[in-house]
């Protein structure tokens, strides 16, 4: 097991690497993803305490399975994002639901980014600080252009890492962004029309 | 009064994520999988990428050898126009195969450990140059036409170049002929010869209207291509002699001599229609009345 003191000189690949020797590093592993990782699953929508926990478990077990199989040209935060991400996927599949409802905290990061272009623009500054607004916005998003705007505004994700988690090419990524931000913008809009009382 | 005894309850405590996992990898007996098995997956993909490059390399060159070896320099006479011809010489089968492996090769890259950061055309783009690369080399060394004559023998529903060639050049009745003369006598002046065509019949050749070049290269004995008229049962007026070639791509050279020889073919009897007999053509020639003839006069 490692000491206490050398624990946080040491990177992530660097443990990997005793971990392949000592299965007991492991848990230095778990213990700097368990809270990153369940709070995006919480993002992606897996709500149920219980349904995290066994997601998270099935994550690290994954992990350690395929800890020979870690390409060293990719971060392992990457790597390991992107083994939770597929695997939130296939546990949607199985239980033959879609994501709904995402938590996104401090939610209104994202309206940094969408151009203010719009005439109404007061208008729309006030309405996106209801955060439910953004939740229900998100959730009429596409998972194509949903999942690299969580990844970009609320995991504070590069677009080179969000490439690798979603095994997409870097352009693709920058893309799918710009055209999320547009789309996610026109639903707010959209919405905000819709709840506004005639006059 | 004696007080109940309560009994004292050990606080439960949760263990930690760390823990769970660790103790379940050790209960389960879990172990990494082994670097090879990665390898040996990552292997695959690359192999079977190599296969399509491969397949796809040979279809292509099929496909150069086909167009390549189309007989464009007579299409006025096989075919109603340039149109047609095109439509007719495509090999549908191996541009399909070629498309198929190509899309294939796209499609392994990208499940390959780092293909996913390379876009569709990136992909697309440098499976193509490998292969058109790989066709070059299979042409030069001759496979696409091994490979479409022999699947050619082999199959028969495969229409080879050779078959459709023949096919298309035994058509007496649209003018057109493959065979050989039946007794090649060389340095015997005759005015009628028996020439055997592709399916066995025995055709009476008059050949008033071929030059001497044509008459050397008929009698000689080789496998040629005959362009003309019937004028009755297994009587055959030839318009023009044009060798058989088979088994190789034409150089474009080759393919320019044919060209000039048949268009010069074309203007003489063009000629008769207009009225100038050229001094070595009979006056009642039956070539300047040949179907393409016509065709080439609407054009």
């Amino acid at each position: 097991m490692l000491s206490p003191e050398i624990i946080p000189e040491l990177s992530d690949e660097e443990i990997v690497v005793r971990t392949l020797h000592d299965r007991s590093c492991f848990e230095v592993i778990v213990e700097r993803f368990e809270a990153k990782l369940t709070r995006y699953l919480r993002r992606l929508g897996v709500h149920i305490h219980e349904d995290r926990q066994d997601l998270i478990q099935e994550i690290f077990i994954k992990v350690y399975k395929n800890l020979n199989g870690f390409d060293k040209n990719l971060s392992f935060s990457s790597w390991i994002y992107r083994i939770a991400h597929n695997e939130v996927i296939s546990w949607y599949r199985k239980k033959s639901v879609r994501p709904e409802g995402h938590m996104l905290g401090e939610s209104d990061e994202l309206f940094l980014f969408i151009p203010d272009t719009n005439p109404n623009a007061e208008q729309l500054v006030d309405s996106i600080i209801d955060a439910k607004l953004l939740h229900t916005a998100l959730n009429q998003l596409e998972p194509k252009y949903r999942n690299p705007i969580i990844l970009r505004f609320f995991e504070y994700k590069e677009y080179d890492e969000i490439s690798d988690i979603l095994k997409i090419p870097i352009g693709t990524v920058g893309t799918l962004i710009s055209r999320g931000k547009k789309k996610l913008q026109a639903i707010i809009i959209q919405s905000d029309q819709t709840d506004t009382p005639p006059l | 009064m004696t007080t109940p005894i309560i009994p004292t309850q050990t606080p439960h405590i949760i263990p930690s994520t760390a823990v769970r996992v660790l103790e379940r990898i050790e209960q389960e007996a879990i172990i990494p999988t082994p670097r090879w098995q990665f390898f040996v997956g990552e292997g695959v993909l690359w192999l079977i990428w190599l296969g399509t490059v491969i397949f796809g390399s040979a279809a292509l060159s099929v496909t150069a050898y086909v167009t390549m070896s189309a007989t464009y320099a007579l299409y006025e006479a096989t075919h109603e126009n340039f149109v047609t011809f095109l439509i007719q010489s495509m090999p549908y089968l191996w541009l399909i195969l070629f498309s198929l492996m190509a899309y294939l090769t796209v499609f392994e890259v990208k499940k390959t450990k780092r293909g996913y950061r390379y876009s569709t055309f990136v992909i697309l783009g440098s499976s193509l140059i490998c292969t058109i690369i790989g066709s070059v080399l299979f042409h030069a060394m001759g496979l696409g036409y091994t490979v479409d004559r022999t699947l050619g023998q082999q199959i028969s529903m495969y229409m080879s170049m050779e078959k459709m060639e023949r096919k298309m050049w035994q058509m007496p009745k649209e003018g057109r002929l493959v065979g050989q003369i039946n007794t090649p006598e060389s340095g015997i002046e005759i005015a009628v010869v028996n020439f055997k065509d592709n399916a066995g019949a025995l055709w009476r050749i008059s050949d008033g209207e071929m030059t001497e070049k044509e008459q050397i290269l008929l009698r000689s004995g080789a496998t040629v291509r005959l362009l003309g008229t019937t004028t009755s049962d297994f009587s055959f007026h030839v318009c023009g002699v044009f060798p058989w070639i088979q088994g190789k791509a034409m150089a474009r050279r080759e393919l320019m001599r044919e060209r000039e020889k048949f268009d010069a073919m074309m203007q003489s009897h063009s000629r008769m229609l207009e009225g100038n007999t050229p001094p070595n053509v009979p006056a009642d020639s039956l070539c300047s009345h040949l179907k393409m003839m016509q065709r080439l006069q609407g054009q």
